[in-house]
């Protein structure tokens, strides 16, 4: 629940936070249980974040929205009430920061007072790829950020 | 004293019969001394040994009722020993009606202290001899491992070199062939099926099966394939005389792995065979439909990406390493024309009704561009493919070759019947070594060796009178032996009483046919079932706790498209299940996601207004879930239509996979959404209930959706 947590309310993590460190203090089978979470957890490869990953994932999750081309103009474009943004557009990209662009596609359109058509995909994603993303995004729009929000 | 000549006399008969009667007894002695008493003597100082080991070991021990008790058995254990006299010893199997004596000399065979000691005395490996499995009681060891079990000398007892003994002793992974008469593994079960504790059992059965020995030898209770080889009827249709002289001449250069043995044919023979197969039929004539492509590079490179997206390398490789299920296709257009491979795509079973290769539903155009690949797929120089003048002298000569080679064992050819017919292999792993020939060779003269050599090299025992036809497999070392202990377990077993016998699997049960399907189709060559198997299509691991059956048994029957072809362009070819084989298999599902079978989708509990309210706004606004998925074609269309969602997905299993796509689908496009266990519920019934909602309700209700987030977007832009 962290991220959505975190979307709903900032009170909401804190709370979260002080019941983590609570249910830290030592029960012991729980404890136990969460050092064998923590080794499995860094048993799994760590993602580089990269240029290429971000290609690679966007290709994979964002095209049918956004087009291979990232023009907004994906196969299932027309069948959404709001059109996708469009990633080449560097004016649009560069009025965003990468703090914005990565709460808009940890947290979904919503976050950032947008569509709701705009799915959240941190959950889904992780951290590495959507910083991953993001340098494809600046690479589609050649862009960078030029306010900063 | 002075002795009478008398006395003498007396004295020198007595002495003399003394001398004899020790001499007698001596004999007596040495001859009764046998082998098997030294062997006791032997294992008795042995044990001696270990036990006063073991002793000195415990005496160091801490003090304590532990230390007491075990110096207290050792200790009885010696004075036991000291008092120890040779004695047979012996089982008698009262099912079998013999005595077992192995265990005379066999002493630690059930001693775990001596998994270390040589034989005779080391105890059995593995954990075979339990009271839940076998027991020394019950299977004595002739049971298992054959031999003279009232024998006492390694001789007699083993008879492993004895010309005319009629069951020699089966040492080591041999024995595995034993284990067949009570865990009955025979054509009822997949060729692929492994007994865990007969690991070369099964490996030589496998590679009995599947090279298709039974093409042309039988044994009862193997059933011989429908035809392993392709029809060779309409080969004037496919191939050339080039290609075909070069196939049978060495199948192998062509093919690393196929199946086909070396005939060992010499090249008139074989220029015969190629002329009576061309003569079946008359070749295609250019069709320009299966030409279309041919030459032109873009639909080469499109050709080349549809093998890939099509799924075709979930069963064929074209890196000439063969390793596929289906032939490796790397050099293909040596053997087959465009037309050929045009129609074979588009139904192979019309070429070949017995094929394992599926129906792809391939539309036309896409056919053109794979043709057009694959006929770019040749080593080195074309070659030139002809077709020769019919000579009816050379195909007389052919169709005789084709009646007595064996062709006919693998091939179904023009009104030859399938089939050929080699001694037959009942009772092969009890055949007595004076039915054998050995030829010229110089290998031992016993059944085991004989069958190694026969599999290597087939024609080694050939004499001018007696010359054999089969061809050569070219199996390595490793597959002979495990051939072997295959073969060794074709032996007749009347005396197997029926409560010994235990199937490990239930022939004809869900795990067992469903396990026979899924080989025999290669459904793993793209699908992964637990940690084996391809990634071209969906993880079948849970598909029965996400399926409806019924839904999962019509689609194997006539498998469609779920999902839009730009998120999956791979599509799951038509097998041609019977609805029999469909429900098998959908068994089979339930059965390894242990959920039950048949299954009854819950009547849905009504949502209360209040729930249903919020269900929706859940559906078309939280996650906008219209954003990617259809209902009756409105919306998105990155996920599944969800109209008749209710009738394909069990309940249970929407709810969890709402909470984590990716548990169970690593890189399935759907965003986690985290939801709340509220949410899950009420979302999870309303999607339930999709297939029930009327048209003209659903549209009011997106309508109302949908003009609720046309004015947020509106209100949202006025902000920016
Ligand atoms: C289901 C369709 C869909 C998918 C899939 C999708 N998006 Fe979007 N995205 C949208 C829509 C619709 C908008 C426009 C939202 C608006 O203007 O209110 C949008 C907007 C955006 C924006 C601009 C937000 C802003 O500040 O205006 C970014 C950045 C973005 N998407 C990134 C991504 C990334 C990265 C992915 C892949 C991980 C992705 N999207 C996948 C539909 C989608």
């Amino acid at each position: 629940m962290t991220i959505r947590a975190k979307m709903k309310s900032p009170g909401l993590l804190f709370m979260a936070t002080l019941m983590c460190l609570f249910l830290a203090l030592p029960v012991y089978g729980e404890e136990k249980k969460e050092a064998a979470a923590v080794a499995a957890e860094e048993a799994a490869p760590k993602l580089e974040v990269s240029l290429e990953l971000g290609r690679v994932t966007y290709q994979h999750y964002c095209t049918p929205c956004h087009g291979v081309k990232g023009d907004g103009n994906g196969f299932n474009a027309p069948h959404l009430l709001v059109k996708p943004a469009n990633h080449t557009d560097s004016k649009f990209m560069s009025e965003r920061n990468d703090t914005k662009l990565f709460d808009t596609i940890n947290l979904g359109g919503v976050e950032v007072a947008k569509s709701t058509l705009m799915p959240p995909w941190g959950a889904a994603l992780g951290d590495e790829k959507i910083k991953s993303l993001i340098l494809y995004l600046r690479e589609l729009c050649k862009c960078q950020a030029t306010k900063n929000w | 004293m002075k002795l009478s000549f008398q006395d003498t006399k007396l004295l020198l008969i007595c002495s003399g019969a003394l001398l004899f009667i020790t001499a007698v007894m001596f004999l007596i002695e040495f001859e009764t001394d046998r082998p098997w008493k030294g062997i006791q003597r032997d294992f008795v100082n042995l044990d001696q040994e270990l036990t006063k080991k073991a002793l000195a070991e415990a005496k160091s021990m801490a003090d304590g009722t532990a230390k007491d008790e075990l110096t207290a058995i050792l200790i009885k254990r010696i004075e036991t020993l000291d008092a120890a006299r040779p004695a047979i010893k012996q089982t008698w199997l009262t099912h079998f009606d013999t005595a077992d004596r192995c265990m005379t000399c066999h002493l630690g065979i059930e001693l775990p202290r001596f998994a270390d000691a040589e034989q005779p005395f080391t105890s059995h490996p593995g954990d075979h001899i339990k009271p839940d499995r076998h027991t020394i009681d019950t299977f004595g060891c002739v049971i298992c491992h054959e031999g003279q079990p009232v024998g006492l000398t390694v001789e007699e007892a083993h008879g492993q070199n004895h010309h005319n003994w009629m069951s020699p002793l089966l040492a080591g992974k041999r024995a595995e062939s034993s284990c067949e008469a009570c865990h009955p593994m025979r054509s009822n079960v997949a060729k692929d099926a492994v007994m865990k504790d007969a690991p070369s059992f099964s490996k030589g059965r496998t590679l009995y099966l599947k090279s298709n020995c039974l093409g042309c030898h039988v044994a009862q209770g193997y059933k011989r394939d429908a035809g392993i080889g392709p029809t060779l009827t309409k080969i004037a249709t496919k191939s050339n005389t080039e290609w075909i002289t070069a196939w049978i001449k060495n199948p192998k250069a062509y093919l690393a792995k196929t199946a086909m043995p070396d005939f060992e044919l010499e090249p008139g023979k074989i220029k015969a065979i190629s002329a009576y197969l061309l003569s079946l039929a008359k070749p295609d004539t250019p069709d320009s439909t299966a030409r279309a492509g041919l030459d032109d590079t873009n639909a080469v490179a499109r050709g080349k990406e549809k093998l890939t997206d099509l799924g075709c390398l979930g069963c064929h490789a074209v890196d000439g390493k063969d390793e596929g299920f289906g032939p490796d296709l790397s050099r293909v257009a040596e053997k087959a024309t465009p037309e050929w491979l045009y129609a074979w795509i588009s139904d192979p079973a019309k070429y070949w009704p017995e094929t394992n290769m599926p129906n792809l539903r391939v539309p036309g155009n896409d056919i053109q561009d794979l043709v057009a690949y694959l006929s770019t797929l040749k080593k080195g120089e074309a070659v030139v493919a002809s077709q020769p003048a019919p000579d009816s002298a050379l195909i007389a000569q052919g169709f005789d070759l084709v009646r007595d080679t064996g062709c006919t064992g693998c091939h179904n050819i023009a009104t030859f019947a399938l089939g050929y017919n080699a001694p037959p292999h009942d009772g092969i792993g009890q055949k007595r070594v004076d039915e054998l020939v050995f030829g010229d060779t110089k290998i031992d003269q016993t059944l085991a060796d004989w069958l190694q050599l026969k599999v290597k090299d087939p024609r080694a025992f050939n004499t001018v009178e007696i010359p054999t036809l089969m061809p050569k497999f070219g199996f390595s070392d490793e597959e002979s032996e495990d051939l072997l202990t295959f073969l060794l377990s074709i032996r007749k077993r009347e005396n197997i009483p029926a409560d010994y016998v235990k199937p490990l699997a239930v022939p004809g049960s869900p795990a067992v046919a469903g396990a026979m399907l899924i080989e025999e189709n290669n459904c793993l060559g793209c699908h992964k079932i637990g940690d084996k198997g391809g990634t071209v299509g969906p993880d079948l691991s849970f598909q029965g706790e996400r399926i409806n059956p019924e839904w999962m048994t019509n689609f194997l029957m006539s498998p469609r498209k779920i999902r839009p072809i730009n998120i999956e362009p791979t599509r799951m070819p038509t097998f041609g299940f019977s609805e029999e084989e469909a429900r098998q298999l959908t068994a089979y599902f339930a059965d390894i996601s242990k959920v039950s079978y048949p299954y009854y989708q819950p009547k849905q509990v009504n949502l209360s207004s209040e729930d249903m309210e919020k269900a929706w706004k859940i559906y078309f606004q939280t996650f906008s879930c219209q954003s990617c998925h259809a209902w009756n074609a409105r919306g998105g269309i990155v996920g599944p239509d969800q109209s008749d969602l209710a009738k394909r997905l069990r309940g249970e299993w929407v709810r969890k996979y709402l909470e984590n796509p990716q548990k169970f689908i690593a890189d399935v496009q759907m965003p986690n959404f985290e939801m709340y266990p509220d949410e899950l519920e009420v979302l999870t019934k309303l999607i339930m209930t999709f297939n029930e909602i009327p048209a003209p309700v659903w549209d009011a209700i997106k309508k109302r959706w949908d003009d609720e987030l046309l004015a947020k977007q509106a209100a949202s832009m006025g902000a920016e």
